[in-house]
């Protein structure tokens, strides 16, 4: 028999354990009988750990590692704002107990007592796993994701897309259809979108986009957050475990909001408030658009019409949100199938790649693309794309590169992921140094063979062009200076009071402000006018005189408040502009 | 191996899509380095299929490289000005709307999508129609032999890769419009 491999979703706020049982995907339960394990680790001051349901029971007491998922293979720069994370050598690490931690140490942490849950249930050693990620997930997020199961005592034989294994559990027992799939996948941390054709046992990913800073998480902090305005609390200014016990309520009371149209924010001793579906609709407003937009780029992308699509696949915690599934609706025109359970689909469709990778399932394939473009930087600081977002992966790319000088020894080549035109504003996955022989300007040529495995993770080849000898280039990421990271930390603190206190310049920004609202008002006015009723008018009006006199009087302070004004009065007649423009973008032909 | 014999298929230019498509997934089963291939082998058809999934690349591929010179068809270059006027007049709303400081002030500059979505669907759809009656031809050219219809193939060849370009950017401004307002770009 052939070793078994089992398949994990590693997710922000749980994380599962499967296996293919007789050709159908089973996931393991732990001795108590819960087959979802939350994705929280515990450190002790004497090296202990725990995970799971019993590092959580101490959350609110004691500081216990949540949604570390979201740290994966981030620098620094990125996620200096989350509290308890501190540079280092060798990356970001965490504070516990016992010491710095990186994320893939306490990832490596759930994921062993995963393969634990495993070993019980199965009675075998468990070596190999079959780990989900993100489907947006770049490069650095994978390898650390891929470190962390080697950590974890596991050989980890693919790097698997999240909505890429909801699609192989939803597809399984529909290996005869035809169709085209979209799955849409909001979890606690993270949100994907993909575009998939099923035909013949082949599972093709047409299309992905994605946010990895997206998730449930984010609402429950919203509404933690607005509630404490409500209450007259300066969130920011509580306690880093006040602020976990606020999110945590504000968890119960989205999850309340699911069922009920109304819920109540509690927190014993410091006050309550109520919280209406509608208004929770309001903070969810901007997340859902940003999903909207990943979900409109998957589908140009993908050149699919809306029309074509037989399926719209919902998974991940937050589907179960009613105004999340109202958006996934209106967007894809078409009910969404909840017919997947949202937390195991993606840990059962882990199992199945694992089995088809173990050969225990036979006719199923499934070709994954690449999320992000990859290119290098050129000259100018441009982004030249060698490899297109959603090529099938595994796939590879060739670059000649030509001494520019005479004798030139080396040429620095800085490898990049992204979809912005300038190299800065991409993830920068590193540089290496392009060895070239001794030659007169032009004659040194080398070639450079950028390689994305099935992982999606990519490898550096050069050859030598005379030599036809290749060498496995290692692409270093840029060396972070700890102190200068802490210092950038404080600087970009105390840079915003600074600007406060120049006077001129708030002027200035106001005046700028103002003399372009002034115009739009009278534009705006004439476009939709007729349907704002006289008292908005009226306030509309009334702000924009108090604008105008406040150019006239010359100092910062009541123009600023001026402008705010009008800007707060007209806020209805830009949300009727944007509707109109708006429904005849997203309008049908 | 020449992109055609990879997939299995007849060295035609008029392939449908339909038995392209069904091709590559076929020999996937078989070269994908899960499905016991190698990613050697899967690249070499990966690469293939992506060639010759393109009307351009694949006519292209049949010809020497002597032919990227020479007439375009008139169609083509008609389309030339109104293309690059579609494509600036996006960057410029989207300049201008990213210099905007007020909610109303991109409100009120936002009218002006309609339009501009219009222009790109219009154009798409030109081009689009233009692709399908240049690639018409491709059944006549292997009915008559590649060596005989040189100049001509050459003639469509430079046509289309110049559709497939612009079908590109057009797309890229569609997405830029839907990004500017859905918010801000991650």
């Amino acid at each position: 028999m052939s070793e078994v491999i089992v398949g994990i979703d590693l997710g922000t706020t749980q994380s599962a354990v499967g296996v293919v049982d007789s050709g159908f995907p089973i996931l393991l339960a732990d001795e108590s009988g819960a087959r979802l394990t939350p994705s929280a680790v515990w450190y002790g001051s004497s090296g202990e750990v725990e995970v799971g349901a019993a590092a959580l029971r101490r959350q609110g007491v004691e500081r216990v590692l949540t949604s570390v998922k979201s740290l994966m293979g981030r620098r620094f720069e990125e996620v200096s704002q989350e509290p308890g994370v501190e540079p280092s050598e060798k990356g970001i690490v965490l504070e516990t107990k016992a010491g710095p931690k990186m994320p893939e140490e306490v990832s490596g942490e759930i994921l062993k007592r995963l393969k634990g849950i495993a070993e019980a249930q199965l009675e075998v050693e468990v070596r190999k796993a079959v780990i989900t990620v993100p489907a947006y997930f770049h490069d650095a997020q994978r390898s650390a994701t891929k470190r962390a199961g080697e950590l974890a005592g596991l050989e980890v034989v693919r790097i698997l897309s999240e909505p890429t294994a909801a699609a192989l559990s939803y597809g399984l027992d529909r290996l005869e259809d035809s169709a085209k799939v979209a799955v849409f996948d909001l979890g606690g941390g993270t949100f994907d979108v993909s575009l998939l054709e099923m035909r013949g046992g082949v599972f093709e990913v047409l299309s992905t986009a994605g946010d990895t800073a997206l998730g449930g998480d984010d609402f429950d902090l919203a509404i933690a957050r607005q509630a404490a305005g409500e209450m007259g609390i300066d969130f920011e200014k509580l306690e880093a475990l006040e602020k976990v016990r606020w999110t945590q309520e504000g968890r119960r009371v989205k999850h309340v909001l699911s069922t009920e149209k109304r819920a109540t924010f509690r927190i014993p001793f410091k006050g309550e408030s109520e919280l209406s579906r509608d208004q929770f609709g309001r903070i969810l407003g901007d997340s859902l658009d940003r999903v909207e937009k990943c979900c409109r780029r998957a589908l140009l992308d993908a050149q699919v019409e809306l029309g074509e699509i037989e399926t719209v696949l919902m998974v991940g915690g937050s589907s179960r949100i009613p105004l999340v599934r109202e958006r996934v609706e209106e967007i894809f025109q078409k009910e969404p199938n909840l017919s997947q359970h949202p937390d195991e689909a993606i840990a059962r469709g882990a199992a199945i790649q694992a089995g088809i990778l173990s050969g225990t399932v036979r006719e199923v394939l499934l070709l994954d693309v690449t999320p992000l473009s990859l290119g290098i930087e050129t000259v100018g600081g441009l982004m030249n794309v060698l490899i297109p977002r959603n090529t099938t992966i595994p796939c590879k790319a060739g670059e000649m590169f030509t001494n520019a000088a005479d004798l030139q020894s080396s040429m620095k080549v800085r490898v990049l992921q992204g979809e912005r035109e300038l190299a800065r504003d991409n993830w920068d996955l590193g540089s290496f140094e392009v060895p070239f022989a001794p030659a007169n300007r032009g004659q040194a040529r080398v070639g450079v063979e950028f390689r994305i495995d099935a992982d999606g993770i990519l490898s550096v080849l050069a050859r030598d062009v005379a030599t036809g000898e290749d060498t496995v280039i290692k692409v270093g990421s840029a060396a972070v200076d700890v102190t200068e990271a802490r210092v950038e930390k404080m600087v970009s603190e105390s840079v915003e009071f600074a600007f406060e206190d120049m006077n001129a310049r708030v002027f200035q920004e106001a005046r700028l402000k103002a003399e372009e609202l002034l115009p739009a008002v009278e534009v705006a006015l004439e476009q939709v006018g007729e349907l704002l009723d006289e008292d908005e008018l009226e306030e509309v009006r009334l702000a924009k005189t108090k604008v105008e006199q406040a150019i006239a009087g010359g100092s910062a302070a009541p123009l600023k408040a001026a402008v705010e004004e009008l800007d707060g009065a007209t806020e209805s007649m830009a949300t009727l502009l944007v509707e109109k423009a708006s429904g005849s973008l997203f309008s049908p032909g | 191996m020449d992109p055609f014999t990879k997939l299995g298929l007849p060295r035609t230019l008029g392939l449908d899509a339909d038995s392209l498509e069904e091709s590559f997934r076929e020999k996937s089963k078989v070269t994908h380095p899960d499905a016991g291939g190698s990613a050697v082998a899967f690249e070499e058809l990966r690469s293939a299929y992506e060639l010759l999934k393109s009307p351009a690349r694949r006519i292209r591929s049949v010809l020497g490289p002597e032919e990227d010179r020479g007439v375009v068809p008139g169609g083509v270059m008609d389309l030339f000005g109104p293309v690059a006027e579609a494509i600036r007049g996006v960057d410029e709303f989207l300049d201008e709307r990213g210099a905007s400081r007020s909610a109303l002030g991109k409100a009120v500059l936002d009218s002006r999508i309609p339009a501009l979505k219009a222009e790109l669907e219009r154009l798409t759809g030109e081009l689009l129609r233009l692709e399908e009656e240049l690639c018409e031809q491709f059944g006549r050219f292997d009915r008559q032999g590649w060596d005989t219809c040189g100049s001509e193939m050459g003639e469509v060849a430079r046509g289309l890769v110049f559709i497939e370009k612009w079908l590109g950017q057009l797309r890229a401004a569609t997405g830029k419009l839907f990004e500017a307002l859905l918010g801000g770009i991650s």
